[in-house]
């Protein structure tokens, strides 16, 4: 499993997009610090904020560009069964490939927190700040990407690649707004059959929305540690139902 | 790690069973304030719904917008010799303060008023001024809000604007109430309503109410004597006070004023000592 982890790894550094990736998010954070809005205080909160968002956008891209073609392309390449020629199951190759991936989307995480706590920390306005929270939000951000990396391996193994990274992004889109959306639906027609099937449907789609913690970093709004521990024990659940969603795939693949 | 195809079969089913529940008890139970969970009621908020996940973002940028408008294209018919002044007062100095984040900075003394908060003519020139550009920057701020309805400064700043500069007061005082509503622990807002309240309606009832919990969150925070608005919360307390004859309560913000003035004098003295310890190196 760690070699393969190690291989992808290897694979993502190798990809010019990390580059890119940096020097975006560096030039975005120089761009926001030499803006000088309605006061410094305001200022600090703004570029925050702006930082925060921006992060999962950028977390995605990294995944998408990392795990649409992670299985795929050794299938294409037949690496795959030089791979499993060798002592490891497939389960264990799944979970090296995801291993290598998060560590990958972690590596970028990493790079742009450090940035953001030092942005907060030097600029003169830590005392409204809770580095804490940041934290969280940032790990969080960092979670759902995990998350997006088994839905997007999930996704790749029977779309081509371009229709997955499409669905990939409305999928997303999907599980931060679905709360609304189907709240709506249900709230619309209560007590009936339909609701009832829309209420297992609303329950068993992934509502990423738990996991942002924005606003309490931002505005530093109080968090309570229910607020963690839930959404972790909810991300894991789910983060391991697409793995073995993932496995079922990969198991029924005529190799 | 070789495991069976049927046992993966057993594997989804709890997975599936686990992940709704967690899902449920979230839902269900109080781990995130009702607030956060906001269902669309107009269409304006079904369409942003659409670009939901992104919304901080491009309420910020919006944000921008808005800055870009009040730098740039207020300065076209220039009125206000100080060009960068702040919206509010710097109430506990008796002065208006400067923009540009310093407390010293101060153009206009306000320290002979009796009570009452006259910053009449400073407004008209800001009036002329902003009124260039109020209606494109209403629009926008709306629209902050919408996608973002954490943004406190756009309520204040948006209410501030339809109250005082283009005189509509229900709108204004709608829009503050709905900022309130979405930000019950906005200082920003409660002091910027508070200000609305006496100044345009005379009014000294809800400014209590408003204040009192403004100086009870500013005072919670670990660095309370740094934040812009306690001197302006702590004058506007002073005045309501004042206002309804509570001279017990009037001392005590008294108290606290004079404790904010030292720390100020003290900080001021010792960025002056700084200043003249670097000269001479």
């Amino acid at each position: 499993m760690i070699p393969v982890a190690k291989l992808v790894i290897k694979e993502s550094i190798r990809k010019k997009i990390y580059h890119f990736l940096i020097i975006f998010s560096l030039l975005i954070l120089f761009v926001l610090y030499s803006y000088s809005p309605f006061g410094v205080k305001q200022q600090t909160k703004t570029a925050l904020d702006f930082s925060l968002s921006i992060l999962p956008l950028l977390g995605l891209f990294v995944t998408l560009f990392t795990c649409t073609t992670l299985i795929m392309d050794d299938i294409k390449s037949k690496k795959i069964y030089l791979i499993l020629s060798k002592p490891i199951s497939r389960f264990s190759y799944l979970c090296g490939k995801l291993l290598g991936a998060y560590l990958s989307i972690f590596l970028v995480y990493f790079i742009m927190g450090i940035i953001i706590f030092c942005f907060v920390y030097f600029s003169g306005m830590r005392q409204f700040f809770s580095l804490t929270k940041i934290f969280w939000a940032i790990f969080f951000s960092f979670f759902e990407m995990m998350l997006m990396a088994n839905v997007i391996v999930c996704l790749a193994f029977f779309l081509p690649q371009g229709t997955a990274i499409s669905l990939s992004i409305f999928s997303y889109l999907f599980f931060h707004i679905k709360s609304n959306f189907l709240k709506y639906a249900l709230l619309s027609n209560p007590n009936s059959v339909k609701t009832f099937i829309w209420k297992i449907f609303y329950y068993i789609i992934p509502d990423f929305e738990y996991f942002n913690l924005r606003d309490q970093a931002v505005h530093n709004f109080v968090l309570k540690n229910s607020q963690i521990y839930m959404p972790l024990l909810y991300g894991t659940a789910t983060l391991f139902l697409f793995l073995t969603i993932a496995a079922i795939f990969l198991y029924r693949k005529e190799l | 790690m070789e495991i069976r195809q049927r046992t993966l079969y057993g594997f989804l089913i709890v997975f599936i069973i686990l992940s709704s529940f967690l899902n449920f008890a979230i839902d269900n139970t109080s781990v995130f304030p009702a607030s956060r969970k906001i269902v669309f009621d107009t269409p304006q908020k079904a369409i942003l719904q659409l670009v939901w996940t992104f919304r901080n973002l491009i309420a910020d940028i919006l944000w921008f917008k808005v800055d870009y408008y009040h730098h740039s294209k207020g300065n076209i018919e220039q009125v206000d010799p100080h060009e960068n002044d702040s919206w509010y007062s710097d109430l506990s100095t008796g002065k208006i303060c400067s923009h540009d984040h310093s407390k010293h900075k101060a153009v206009s003394d306000l320290s002979s008023l009796t009570g009452d908060i006259k910053d009449k003519d400073f407004n008209l020139k800001r009036y002329r001024k902003v009124a260039l550009y109020l209606p494109e920057i209403i629009p926008l701020l709306r629209l902050i809000t919408y996608l973002n309805p954490k943004f406190d400064r756009a309520y204040s700043l948006g209410g501030y604007m339809l109250v005082k500069w283009m005189n509509k007061k229900k709108q204004g005082y709608i829009f503050l109430d709905e900022g309130i509503k979405n930000n019950p622990d906005s200082e920003e807002i409660l002091t910027t309503y508070s200000i609305l309240l006496m100044i345009i309606e005379k009014q000294y009832d809800r400014p209590l109410e408003f204040l009192t919990r403004a100086f009870g969150i500013i005072k919670s925070q670990p660095e309370f004597m740094e934040n812009d608005l306690w001197p302006t919360t702590l004058h506007l307390l002073k005045i309501v006070y004042k206002k309804n004859g509570q001279k017990k309560k009037e001392m005590f913000i008294n108290k606290e004023i004079g404790e904010l003035t030292a720390y100020w004098l003290k900080k001021q003295k010792s960025e002056e000592h700084h200043h003249h310890k670097h000269e001479h190196h």
